[in-house]
């Protein structure tokens, strides 16, 4: 049923292409498909029925299975991506209005919304993989939309790159684990616990799915590339790189973390990497003209704020990263979103132009305000209450406690700063330089951020009606034990208030001073930070590059002569390692048997062959030659009855020979030995290898093997596969996956030759 | 090679090469033929109407009409393996359906045919392409 639901998901990715002729409403209809299967998806009801579990076989033989789990973490994301999705959609109609390829750019989002999906449900962590690997493979896509565009090309492909990597290192430290637990099943993997944690090689697994969840997290030192994507149209920023695909890192760590939680490695990498994280997310978002970077920089922080979340691993802390999950989908969704409309409406997103939109946009005003202030951690919006548990999980931390709490004050510092700035550079500020005059943004693109914001406020008033049993049942799949679940917008009067009340007021103090302190921070993110690290990464990828052309130019020289001999000096070399291996003397031929017809035919291919020695001078004569040894050679088919054989021989020489004859004009004239070094080389590599296929033909000729396949292609060739002509069975029954591949190998040729021929007259 | 005599043949040699070639392709399971014989025959019979009608107008409508054939011929072939599939079984397992048609009688169809079918219309498609592509690049006549 899920796997049903989620290739049906996939197929609807065309979907698009068939809205094309309604192209005011494409998005309006697009949406209609996250609406109707989170519909489907409420009804089925996990929170009360509990949780689904679905298998299918796959490959059972490799342990593979398509098997899937939902529990209250998928459902979170789940509710999640489908909920987020329908406004996405929604926004996408108005922001896309003038651009071409919408139908491409609403396909690939369903492809990636499927991919989500797939990922969160998946019980098998190779399927996990394969959805993994499919979300990233969607978000290059859509980076590149604007694929004119260098920039966005580079970008693509540097997420690409990276969060690939992420992936097979997953799908190895999945490999490693599952070795010591002797499956892939995420759940017998949590029963296995006490295996796996002692095995020999799981640190080094562990090592490997962190790195999978650290790139595609965007965490220190992978960070770069999520800055970067913002590339990519608006929406795709709103839905891939910040609400969802982004986190879907934090999604493995939470699924893994019943396992691993208790280790060393977790208790240390994911705090110390998770506050790096958020600090230097924090600190470089400061730094930022452009609202999406901005923005993009405090998703990485918050990311770094879940990862040390997860890191901790107390019931409180949990709980704090679920509800801030929750908390930095709906203000940073909404963040983007607004972030497009002013892109659109004033026709910059440069936070030093725009200023003063509170006379011309009161509604996105607001709506923005309330974003902010729940960015920024105040109540009463559900940001608040996303900041109080964060506090709280971080005081009761043993001995680390001080450290820990100076961290996130001082970073939520920052985000109180920058919210507090973000509003007053964009919205409040008298001055401006507008390029344009601001319009109203329709009712498409105010939609999504509208509704979100108000969600931010309904769910921080009344938390406990709305989001706590979701909550407390995503909970539960990560710490069983752990009951009572309560959240209150107040808390009462104590420490943690405390802290929040000493957090607005620096931050407010630094925005007071703002003057000053944004010339300070950049002049102190110049001098620290001069190594950046997408231009590194970029070398880096420029000096394999240049490596891998000095190789390709010296195995690829571009001389057919050569190639053939390196194949032929290689082949030949195996064949004479295994004739030493399986070498007999015992050559029992019974000569009498050999009819008389086969000999002739026999004797005419050989004396074709000689007779080509002298005439190979002359690439007509060789043609010519060679097309009557391949009819000798069919006339040998006809003589022991595979007439199939001897018309393919026949046709596939005709065809041959036309094709020679086209391309004759082409190849550069024969070359002849100047040296005789030469001569000698190329005789003593053209007979060690005739000589050794001569052997080889002889020895299977007079020992045949005793395990035949060919016995069972004549048994079973009509009972099983219904057909007297055991050739064609083999071809399109028994063998047909080689068949398969080699049609395809057929048609990825013809593209070759297309663009030989086709792309050279360009130039 | 624009002479009437040629063209007149090749106009009978393209139909008739086509017919066997189908009928080659569908005798294929229980007698000699197939679908890549078949196909090869096809492209034979299409080249040499090509190569007697040759003009560049030609060349390039043939060329559109031909060439997406092989992409057909591999979505048939890799169909016919997810019907395997669709039914419960692995990939490319083969399928038999009885078909009873009320004069004619009963006509066998199964998945290896379609697969057949796919790699008939693969191979058509790539061989013809590839000679034209030749041809149109050496203005050849």
């Amino acid at each position: 049923m899920i796997l049903t639901a989620i290739l049906i998901t996939f197929l609807s990715s065309l979907l698009p292409f068939l809205f094309a002729k309604a192209e005011k409403i494409q998005g309006w209809l697009v949406a209609l498909i996250p609406t109707t299967l989170l519909a489907s998806f409420i009804s089925l009801d996990v929170l009360n029925k509990g949780n689904i579990v679905e298998s299918n076989s796959w490959l059972p033989e490799l342990g593979l299975n398509i098997n899937f789990y939902i529990d209250g973490l998928s459902s979170l994301f789940i509710y999640l991506i489908l909920g987020m999705g329908i406004y996405i959609f929604a926004y996408a109609n108005g922001y896309m209005k003038n651009y071409k390829g919408k139908s491409r750019f609403y396909s690939y989002l369903i492809v990636f919304m499927a991919a989500m999906l797939g990922l969160v449900s998946a019980g098998n962590m190779i399927l996990l993989f394969v959805f993994w690997e499919l979300t990233s493979i969607s978000s290059f896509l859509l980076i590149s939309f604007f694929h004119d565009k260098e920039d966005s090309r580079k970008s693509a492909l540097q997420a690409l790159l990276i969060t690939g990597i992420g992936g097979l290192a997953i799908l190895g430290g999945v490999i490693i684990i599952g070795a010591e637990a002797g499956s892939y099943e995420i759940q017998d993997w949590i029963n296995n616990v006490d295996t796996i944690i002692s095995g020999k090689y799981s640190s080094a697994g562990l090592i490997l799915i962190l790195l999978g969840a650290f790139t595609k997290s965007a965490q220190f030192p992978f960070h770069f590339w999520l800055p970067n994507a913002m590339a990519a149209p608006t929406p795709v920023s709103a839905y891939l790189h910040s609400a969802t695909m982004v986190k879907a890192g934090v999604f493995l760590l939470l699924r893994v973390g019943p396992i691993f939680s208790s280790t060393e490695l977790w208790q240390t990498v994911l705090p110390i990497s998770g506050s790096i994280t958020f600090l230097l997310g924090a600190f470089f978002a400061c730094v930022q003209t452009d609202l999406k970077k901005i923005f993009a920089y405090t998703t990485i922080s918050s990311l770094g704020v879940l990862v040390m979340l997860i890191g901790i691993d107390t019931d409180l802390s949990i709980k704090a990263a679920f509800m801030f999950l929750l908390v930095h989908s709906l203000y940073k969704g909404a963040l983007f979103m607004l972030a497009g409309i002013i892109d659109k409406k004033v026709g910059t997103r440069d936070i030093r132009l725009l200023g003063n939109l509170w006379t011309k946009m009161p509604l996105i005003t607001i709506v923005g305000v309330l974003v902010l202030l729940s960015m920024a951690g105040l109540p009463p919006l559900i940001g608040f209450l996303g900041k109080e548990m964060i506090y709280e999980a971080k005081l009761q931390i043993p001995e680390v406690a001080p450290y820990m709490t100076f961290f996130s004050v001082l970073g939520n510092v920052f985000m109180v700063f920058i919210s507090l700035y973000v509003a007053h550079m964009v919205f409040f500020r008298k001055e401006h330089k507008w390029p344009k005059e601001p319009s109203r943004a329709g009712i498409s693109m105010a939609i999504g951020p509208f509704f979100l914001a108000s969600l931010s406020l309904i769910f921080g008033l009344l938390p406990q009606k709305y989001i706590q049993p979701y909550l407390q049942s995503a909970i539960t799949a990560i710490k069983p034990d752990h009951l009572d679940f309560e959240i209150h917008l107040w808390h009462g009067f104590n420490h943690v208030l405390l802290l929040s009340i000493a957090t607005v007021a620096m931050g407010a103090i630094l925005f007071i001073y703002h003057r000053s302190t944004i010339p300070f921070f950049t002049k102190v993110y110049h001098k620290v930070f001069v190594f950046n690290f997408s231009d590194q990464f970029f070398k880096i990828i420029d000096g394999f590059i240049g490596i891998n052309k000095k190789i390709a130019d010296f195995v690829q020289h571009g001389y057919q002569r050569y190639y053939l001999s390196t194949i032929f000096i290689f082949t030949a070399a195996f064949l004479w390692y295994i004739i030493s291996q399986t070498w007999h003397s015992d050559f029992s031929i019974q000569y009498d048997s050999i009819s008389w017809a086969l000999a002739i035919i026999s004797i005419i291919i050989v004396a074709l062959s000689f007779l080509s020695l002298p005439a190979s001078l002359h690439r007509v004569s060789v043609i010519t030659i060679t097309g009557g040894v391949g009819y000798a050679m069919s006339a040998i088919y006809l003589f022991y009855g595979a007439i199939d054989l001897a018309v393919t021989q026949i046709l596939v020489d005709s065809l041959t020979v036309i094709l020679m004859v086209l391309v004759l004009p082409k190849l550069p004239k024969l070359v002849t030995y100047t040296k005789a070094k030469g001569a000698i080389r190329d005789l003593l590599i053209a007979s060690s290898f005739g000589i050794a296929m001569g052997v080889i033909a002889f020895m299977s000729a007079t020992n045949p093997s005793t395990n035949k396949i060919s016995t069972f292609f004549v048994e079973f060739s009509l009972s099983i596969a219904h057909g007297k002509n055991i050739v064609n069975v083999i071809l399109v029954d028994f063998r047909g996956i080689d068949t398969m591949g080699e049609i395809t190998v057929l048609v990825l040729a013809s593209l070759g030759i297309y663009s030989l021929l086709k792309i050279k007259k360009t130039h | 090679m624009n002479t009437t005599l040629l063209q007149l043949a090749a106009k009978f040699i393209r139909s008739i090469m086509l017919v066997a070639s189908v009928f080659i392709l569908l005798r294929g399971h229980n007698a000699p033929g197939g679908g890549f014989i078949g196909g090869l025959l096809a492209s034979a019979g299409i080249v040499i109407y090509t190569i007697a009608f040759y003009s560049l107008p030609l060349l390039s409508k043939t060329l559109r009409t031909i060439a997406p054939l092989r992409i057909v011929g591999l979505i048939l072939a890799l169909g016919s393996g997810i019907l395997g599939l669709i039914f419960g079984e692995s990939f490319l397992h083969a399928q038999w359906f009885k078909l009873n048609i009320p004069i004619l009688g009963t006509i066998d169809l199964s998945t290896p045919l379609l697969f057949d079918i796919g790699v008939y219309l693969a191979v058509i498609g790539v061989m013809v392409m590839v000679i034209l592509l030749l041809m149109e690049d050496r203005k050849w006549n």
